[in-house]
C-alpha cells in the first residue's frame, strides 16, 4: 500500500507556522484577560445594580413603615389612654355615682307625688290649711 | 542550542519559564502534529486550524500537565481530540452520519489543491475513509506515524490488546475494500 505523503500544503508554511501560532496564543490569551476584566466589571455592575436596589428598598421600605408605625404608636397611645382613664375610675366612685342618681330619681319621684296627693285632697275638698298643716 | 525533553519540560512547567519553553514545544512539534492532524481532518484548512487549536488548548492546559508524562503524547492527545472535535461539529452542523462524512471528506480530496496523490493513493484514502472513527485513528497513528502500540495506548487511553485489535481489523477491511472497488 503506498505510504508516501500525497497531501501538500501552500509553499513556506511550516516556515511562518511557529511564529503565527505564538501569535494566535498571545491573541488568545489577551482576548480571554479582557473578557476576564469585562466578566469582572460586569459581575462588579451587577453587585453594585443589587446593592443600590437593596438599599433604595430598605429606604422606601422605611419610609412607607416609619409612617406606619407612628400610626401604630399613635393607636396605642389611645389605646393605652382610653385604657388608662378606665382604670382611672374606682368601683368605689361607680357606685357613688350609680347611687346619687338613683337618689336624684326618688326625689323627683317623690315631688311629684306631693302634687298628685295635693291636687288629690284639694278635689277632694279638704282643707288647704289642713292640707298644709301635714306636709 | 538544543534543550533535552526533561530540561523543557521543567521548563513548560515552571510558570517563570513557561513562555520559553512553549516557543520551544511549538517549534519542536507544529510540523510533526500538524500531519497528524491532516491525516484525520484532510484539508490544509482544516488542519491549519485544528493545529492552532491544539496549541492554543496546550497553553491554557499547561498547568494540568504531569511532568511524568511525555509532551509529545500530550500533545498528540489534545491535536486528536481537537481534530475529532472539529469532525463531529461538522458532522453535526450539517446532520451528517458518519458514513456520510467520510464520502464528503473523500470528494474534498477529489477537489483538493494540497492533495497531489494518483488514483491508487485516492482509493486507498477512500478506504481508510470507510472505516470507523477509532479504527481510522488507530490506523492512522500506527501506519504512517509510526507511533508503537504502547505511545497509541497512552494517547488514546487504549488498551494495547485492544488498539492491535483495532490495527487488526483495519488493515482486513482496507484490503477488502481495495480488492472489491
Amino acid at each position: 500500500m503506498p505510504k508516501a505523503n500525497s497531501f501538500t500544503t501552500p509553499e513556506g508554511y511550516f516556515d511562518n507556522l511557529a511564529s503565527r501560532i505564538e501569535e494566535k496564543t498571545v491573541a488568545v490569551k489577551a482576548v480571554k484577560k479582557l473578557s476576564f476584566k469585562s466578566a469582572m466589571v460586569n459581575q462588579l455592575a451587577i453587585a453594585a445594580g443589587f446593592i443600590l436596589f437593596v438599599v433604595i428598598s430598605y429606604s422606601a421600605l422605611h419610609f412607607i413603615l416609619g409612617d406606619r408605625s407612628d400610626f401604630r404608636e399613635s393607636d396605642l397611645s389611645y389605646a393605652t389612654l382610653i385604657e388608662n382613664e378606665i382604670h382611672e375610675f374606682e368601683t368605689d366612685m361607680i357606685i357613688e355615682a350609680i347611687n346619687e342618681t338613683a337618689i336624684e330619681k326618688t326625689e323627683q319621684n317623690e315631688e311629684l307625688n306631693n302634687e298628685e296627693i295635693i291636687r288629690y285632697l284639694i278635689q277632694e275638698n279638704v282643707s288647704i290649711d289642713l292640707i298644709i298643716s301635714e306636709l | 542550542m538544543t534543550i533535552s525533553e526533561e530540561e523543557l519540560i521543567e521548563k513548560f512547567v515552571s510558570k517563570k519559564t513557561r513562555n520559553e519553553a512553549f516557543k520551544i514545544i511549538i517549534s519542536n512539534y507544529s510540523e510533526r502534529l500538524y500531519w497528524h492532524i491532516r491525516k484525520i481532518v484532510l484539508s490544509h484548512e482544516d488542519a491549519d486550524d485544528v493545529l492552532q487549536n491544539t496549541f492554543v488548548k496546550a497553553w491554557e492546559n499547561a498547568n494540568s500537565f504531569r511532568e511524568e508524562s511525555k509532551l509529545y503524547t500530550w500533545l498528540y492527545r489534545i491535536a486528536t481530540n481537537e481534530s475529532l472535535s472539529s469532525l463531529r461539529k461538522k458532522k453535526n452542523e450539517n446532520k451528517l452520519s458518519w458514513e456520510q462524512l467520510g464520502t464528503e471528506l473523500y470528494d474534498k480530496i477529489e477537489s483538493d489543491s494540497w492533495f497531489n496523490g494518483d488514483e491508487i493513493q485516492k482509493r486507498f484514502q477512500k478506504a481508510i475513509l470507510q472505516l470507523p472513527e477509532r479504527q481510522r485513528l488507530v490506523f492512522n497513528m500506527k501506519y504512517f506515524d509510526e507511533l508503537k502500540y504502547e505511545e497509541i495506548s497512552e494517547i488514546l487511553a487504549v488498551s494495547v490488546g485492544s488498539l492491535k485489535a483495532s490495527y487488526h481489523h483495519a488493515v482486513a477491511k482496507i484490503k477488502n475494500f481495495l480488492e472489491t472497488d
